[in-house]
């Protein structure tokens, strides 16, 4: 986010592009409500990639844009707010502040932190995957905030040098990488994956269960992990022998939290029981009614306070996609976004799989410069629209774009896992600028590969 | 070259390079100079970060606020131990050093205090930003990469 006065001159001129778009003529093909719909779009693009306003006021700004250029009737654009995909991450969230509140993540992250044998690669490697496995079961920003601190301690432990340590370098990166790879795991790991499938059913009426996403997701996920070690390693060299002081710490830490105690379990409890139930009963029942009824569970148990909630959930991120659902919602409906993709389409030369590899490309570099949110809402209402034409699955479609949108490494304070590392001290930026990029290049070839060559093996065919 | 008898090393937030760290010791060494030692933090650090996790991220404020006091307490750890290891060595050697903490813009910070402890010879971690301290003062300035 900019000065107050670049912020502002920002706003007005996405205002006057709007208006702009508002005075022209409509082209051929586009009824006057698209036309709007697309001015609109071009002021939320505006808005969500330069940040001048927070993204959730950007997506409030939507919705009342929507009715006042007559794209959508009030009711209708305002009832999006209560989409099922907003209510979902909002019970995600309340599970994940219980977690937090409960010091149920810290002691999953020690208890998997403390099985590593005593080498410092397996250390990493333990790392890696304790950040990544977290974020299958709560969003990776939050991971990363958690696992700070122990890092923190590990490094001190070693008595790393800042700048002068590779080793440092390599226990933040492998922290802030596991989370942006495992984020993309689950459902759970980033709100841009429940955003994608609103988007999905607004669009296309389609859904994605649970159990769908990790089948796709997960294995993508392993592998990787595996490039993002890889990487690691090839740039930055283990320059420490041994890592036994880490063990201790682990160990310490570990016994300072004590053993479980009664709310520590029923919040376990609560949290298994809500992630068998997406699996099994998510597409009779609903992601986001069985999330709520978590939520609620939550305080039925004493588990939380509604203090507690207003705390640790931050009630923009409503606004944010609920606003985001409006605007996918009205480009498809208005045929915005058909329009779009027939100038796109007779314009150049797409195939499906030109279109694969575009498209994750754009989204994976999108996500370096924009919240990887705001990435999915900008890119999946065209996207759809394009492939509904080259006959791509729009479930296929949600993953091509979602998935990549969740993979930065490029830029340190890019994301928050990122900037979380970061701010470690241990590196600089020029650093990692080369590891991340070579990540970027190698998550993106990975994807094409996996979706090539996975996803037929599980039922997800592109087109 | 001219007689030197005030050396200013600058380290950024935690940024302590051991090189430049040495090369300042040495010289205020040979040139039986002052040396002052000054750290220039970067205060908004913490705040940038949790701004990033909450305006990106969505995550509440108590999560948030608990980042940025880990982040605060993580640097403010190592800088004084980091500082320590050159205070310790410079008094070894039986340099007269001088500690100066400060926050706020880097090179500003660093063109204040050259005119405050009238200082000769200015060493910092990165070259890009020789040229911008050079052109307000007349102190010779060196990077050490």
């Amino acid at each position: 986010m900019g000065n107050g006065n670049t912020n502002r001159a920002i706003v007005l001129f996405s205002l006057a592009i709007l208006l702009g778009v508002f005075l022209l003529p409509t082209p051929e093909g586009l009824s006057v409500e698209g036309k709007n719909a697309l001015g609109i779009f071009l002021v939320a693009i505006i808005l969500w990639t330069t940040n001048s306003i927070p993204l959730s006021v950007t997506g409030l700004f939507v919705i009342v844009l929507l009715p006042l250029l007559n794209v959508m009737a009030s009711k209708d654009a305002f009832a999006l707010f209560g989409n099922k995909a907003v209510f979902f991450i909002l019970g995600a969230f309340i599970l994940a502040a219980a977690m937090m509140k409960t010091g149920l993540s810290k002691r999953l992250a020690l208890l998997m932190l403390s099985r590593f044998d005593r080498t410092p690669r397996r250390l990493l490697c333990s790392i890696m995957l304790t950040s990544a496995l977290l974020s299958f079961i709560m969003p990776e920003h939050a991971v990363a905030a958690i696992m700070f601190p122990v890092v923190g301690s590990i490094a001190d432990s070693l008595e790393l040098e800042p700048l002068n340590s590779k080793y440092g370098t390599l226990l933040f990166l492998s922290m802030a990488w596991g989370a942006i790879i495992g984020g993309v795991g689950t459902l759970l790991g980033g709100a841009r994956n429940p955003l994608a499938i609103g988007l999905l059913e607004e669009s296309a009426g389609m859904s994605i269960t649970f159990f769908e996403w990790c089948v796709a997701a997960i294995p993508i996920v392993f592998v990787m992990l595996g490039a993002g070690f890889i990487v690691l390693n090839l740039f930055f060299s283990i320059d420490v022998q041994d890592v036994k002081a880490a063990k201790t710490v682990l160990g310490r830490e570990l016994e300072s939290i004590g053993s479980m105690d009664i709310v520590e379990k029923k919040t376990a409890i609560i949290m298994t029981l809500t992630i068998l139930a997406w699996i099994l009963f998510g597409t009779d029942v609903g992601l986001a009614v069985i999330a709520i009824l978590a939520a609620v569970s939550l305080f039925v148990f004493d588990i939380l306070t509604w203090d507690d909630v207003e705390s640790n959930v931050n009630w923009g991120i409503i606004l944010m996609y609920g606003g985001a659902i409006a605007m996918g919602s009205a480009l498809a409906k208005t045929g915005a976004a058909l329009w779009i993709s027939n100038l796109v389409l007779d314009n150049g030369y797409l195939t499906p799989l030109l279109l694969l590899i575009i498209v994750s490309l754009v989204s994976i570099f999108l996500t370096e410069g924009i919240s990887n949110s705001a990435a999915v809402a900008i890119l999946l209402p065209i996207g759809f629209s394009i492939g509904d034409v080259l006959g791509i699955n729009p479930i296929a479609m949600v993953y091509m774009i979602a998935i990549p949108a969740g993979l930065a490494f490029i830029l340190p304070m890019g994301t928050p896992p990122n900037a979380i590392a970061y701010s470690s001290g241990y590196y600089e930026i020029k650093e990692v600028i080369l590891p991340g990029l070579i990540l970027n290049f190698t998550a993106w070839i990975v994807f094409i590969i996996m979706a090539l060559v996975y996803w037929p093996l599980v039922g997800i065919n592109i087109t | 070259m001219a007689e030197i008898n005030t050396v200013l090393v600058a380290f950024s937030a935690t940024s302590i390079h051991r090189n430049l760290a040495k090369a300042a010791l040495d010289m205020a060494e040979e040139q039986n100079a002052r040396l002052i030692i000054l750290n220039v933090r970067d205060k908004n650090m913490a705040e940038k970060v949790a701004r990033v996790t909450k305006d990106q991220g969505f995550m509440g404020r108590n999560v948030v606020e608990k980042l940025a006091a880990d982040i605060k307490k993580d640097r403010d750890e190592l800088i004084t131990q980091r500082l320590g290891m050159v205070e310790e060595e410079a008094a070894k050697r039986g340099i007269d050093f001088e500690t100066v903490k400060v926050k706020g813009d880097f090179v500003e910070q660093v063109i204040e205090a050259v005119e405050m402890y009238g200082v000769d010879v200015v060493m910092v971690a990165s070259s890009s930003i020789v040229n911008d301290i050079e052109k307000k003062i007349d102190a010779e300035v060196y990077s050490f990469e």
